[in-house]
């Protein structure tokens, strides 16, 4: 059954293209625009490390959040998610599947937008790459885990897809702060640190929000 | 008698319900069973609450009070129902092939979808997005997937108003074959009883909140038009 | 009884009333006229007792968030969706007044308002959750918003036991903000009593608030 749900949340997404040419392009211009800007202003390498998780993170929230309701769109419309349900479909199944989706689409974007960001910094980060990679799945199972819950409460309002922001992100201070300091210690010591209260801060958010999603997930959908 | 009403076997039963929007209630404290082999019209004015009885009914909207038997899991009575609405249900972006095989797999459905789509004609249309189709192939891609895994309630909201004459005869053989074969039950929510009311065999009126039941082996339309006029002026 | 229905108070809302009047008085009569003042900080420490009664206030209102949250989804009684408004406004409201005074205080200690210390950025965090909520409040769909903010309800206030602990875990050097009670801070005994009346005069405050903000909701929802 997921596997053809996540087949049919794909196929939406090659069809209609619409959340990742909307992600990937503001991702590539908020990376550009920060790019001019650091340039501009002169910093050292020293500095630039320094700045670059912040960078990072800023372009991640701005342009994932702004794109991640997309995707939902197309089940609003028609009410193609009430025919799902109508196939006596479990709606954890329907969240897996929305969740996996977002996290292939957002992880793929985020990770490229790092490489690009960091190539326009020339800040070398090739070889704490996959200490990047780790580090943004986790960081991404967390953020796509709260944003699949919250987008149909979001678009069902009338501020449709831009009252997301306005509940998503103070929700994801947590992970974030977690993730600033996690990538920061990328930056300077090349690692991450498995054993420190910012990694245990970041699964603790992580579990906790899979689990109350999921959970969550048939109140929002059903009546 | 007729073979259908002898056996009256009750497939779902709509007992007490009420339903209110805010305080406003749509209809209030209404009972009524669905019949294996029949066909009911619902009838009613603008407004009078028909598609939010039928939702009530398909279970996606909850009741505020009574209960619809027999009382089975969500999901069992999901996939017991087909539920045709205004909103045709399907992917915009997918076409029609890709939708119906994807509720098809939903539904566990044995046929293939050049089965289905050869039936209603559909198969010279199979690779249109579904975001481009008229509003009378929408409606049967979507009659085709509800009815994917044999369904015994079927639930029709308006299914007449956007199909052309052929088709409605069609649609009209085509449901009074399903209900006898498979011995499930219809009830279509319609204004247009000139071309419906030779198949029905009940004819509800939902008027002010409340329903009225008339059962029939078969009705003319003469006596449906009448029975529409008198609740209407109650 | 307390009563929803009645447009007029009732005995036990009148004596819940005259019970937080009076404990607020009380209250500021310990703290303007009875404590002494602290030696470093001087006379500005006292906005202290209202902080922390105002701190544990809104971890009360939150706390009723949750419940009420939880209750609606197993129950859909109005009622419930009516107490979750009332709380999340109230939370709001002594969020802000811990927000305030602590910058009053900072302002004097720090001579900043605003430091980046663990505490402070936590009770902001809960300040915009808290926001998002109203926001939710104010812009959701007429029909599905009880149920939505119920959603958003349990998820903003498991947040709150969690974040608050993880700062107990980080290193003391990164915290600026006073440990009073932990570093056994208060010596004289009456400092310790009016802290204690302070937090009490805030709670029955904030419930009294609660209480009344529901029967203004229900009342509306029965005009309607």
């Amino acid at each position: 059954m997921i596997k053809t749900l996540l087949h049919k949340d794909l196929l939406l997404e090659i069809r209609s293209k619409e959340t990742v040419a909307l992600f990937a392009t503001l991702s590539l211009l908020l990376t550009v625009i920060s790019a001019v800007g650091i340039h501009s202003s002169f910093l050292n390498p020293e500095e630039v490390r320094k700045i670059f998780p912040v960078l990072i993170w800023l372009i991640f929230i701005f342009s994932s959040t702004i794109s991640i309701s997309k995707s939902f769109e197309y089940e609003i419309k028609n009410n193609a998610l009430e025919g799902l349900f109508l196939t006596g479909i479990s709606p954890w199944t329907i969240f897996i599947s929305k969740l996996l989706t977002n996290i292939i689409i957002v992880l793929a974007v985020h990770l490229l937008t790092i490489i690009l960001l960091a190539s326009f910094l020339t800040t070398p980060i090739l070889e704490s790459f996959h200490h990047y990679a780790i580090l943004s799945s986790l960081v991404v199972i967390g953020y796509c885990s709260l944003s699949t819950l919250l987008t149909p409460i979001s678009l069902s309002s009338r501020l449709k897809g831009l009252l997301l922001p306005l509940i998503l992100l103070p929700l994801l201070f947590p992970i974030l702060f977690a993730a600033l300091e996690l990538s920061s210690q990328i930056m300077l010591e090349g690692s991450l640190d498995l054993g420190s209260l910012a990694f245990t801060l970041l699964l603790v958010f992580d579990v906790i929000y899979f689990t109350a999603a999921i959970n969550l997930f048939s109140f929002v959908v059903h009546e | 008698m007729d073979r259908a009403l002898k056996q009256a076997e009750i497939l779902l039963s709509l007992q007490n319900a009420t339903k209110r929007y805010e305080t406003t209630p749509v209809f209030e404290d209404i009972s009524f069973d669905l019949i294996a082999g029949q066909i009911t019209l619902l009838l009613g004015a603008n407004g009078s609450g028909k598609s939010t009885l039928l939702k009530a009914l398909s279970g996606l909207l909850k009741l505020d009070k009574g209960t619809i038997e027999p009382t089975i899991s969500k999901e069992d009575h999901f996939k017991k129902v087909a539920y045709v609405a205004h909103e045709s249900h399907l992917y915009s972006p997918l076409t029609v092939k890709e939708n119906i095989e994807l509720f098809a797999k939903l539904s566990s459905e044995k046929r293939t979808s050049e089965e289905l789509l050869d039936f209603w004609g559909l198969f010279e249309h199979r690779n249109k997005a579904v975001e481009n189709l008229s509003r009378g192939l929408a409606f049967k891609t979507s009659l085709v997937c509800a009815l994917l895994g044999s369904p015994s309630i079927l639930l029709l909201d308006e299914p007449t108003s956007a199909l052309d004459s052929a088709s409605l005869d069609l649609f009209c053989a085509t449901i009074q074959d399903y209900v006898q074969k498979r011995n499930a039950t219809a009830i279509i929510a319609t204004h247009d009883i000139r071309r419906l009311y030779q198949i029905a065999n009940q004819v509800l009126t939902i008027n002010n909140g409340a329903i009225d039941s008339t059962t029939q082996v078969s009705f003319s339309e003469e006596e449906v038009v009448s029975i529409y006029i008198q609740t209407s002026l109650k | 009884m307390l009563s929803l229905n009645s447009k007029k108070l009732s005995i036990v809302e009148n004596v819940l009333f005259a019970l937080t009047f009076g404990l607020v008085l009380y209250a500021n009569y310990l703290v303007f006229l009875v404590v002494p003042n602290e030696k470093v900080m001087g006379p500005v420490q006292r906005i202290f007792y209202f902080h922390v009664g105002a701190a544990m206030a809104t971890y009360f209102a939150i706390g009723v968030i949750l419940l009420s949250s939880l209750a609606y989804l197993a129950t859909r009684k109005k009622f419930m969706d009516q107490l979750l408004t009332s709380a999340t406004e109230v939370a709001f409201a002594f969020c802000c007044i811990v927000m305030i005074t602590g910058m009053i205080w900072g302002n004097a200690a720090w001579n900043t308002p605003f430091r980046w210390e663990p505490r402070l950025v936590s009770f902001l965090v809960l300040l915009l959750i808290l926001l998002g909520m109203l926001l939710l409040r104010a812009f959701g769909d007429k029909e599905k918003v009880a149920i939505h903010s119920a959603v958003l309800g349990i998820i903003s206030a498991i947040n709150v036991p969690i974040v608050v602990f993880s700062i107990k875990l980080l290193p003391k050097a990164t915290q600026i903000h006073p440990q009073v009670v932990q570093d056994r801070g208060l010596r004289d005994p009456s400092f310790v009593y009016t802290m204690l009346i302070g937090m009490i005069a805030m709670i029955c405050f904030q419930f009294l608030l609660l209480w009344v903000r529901t029967k203004i909701e229900t009342v509306k929802q029965q005009d309607r």
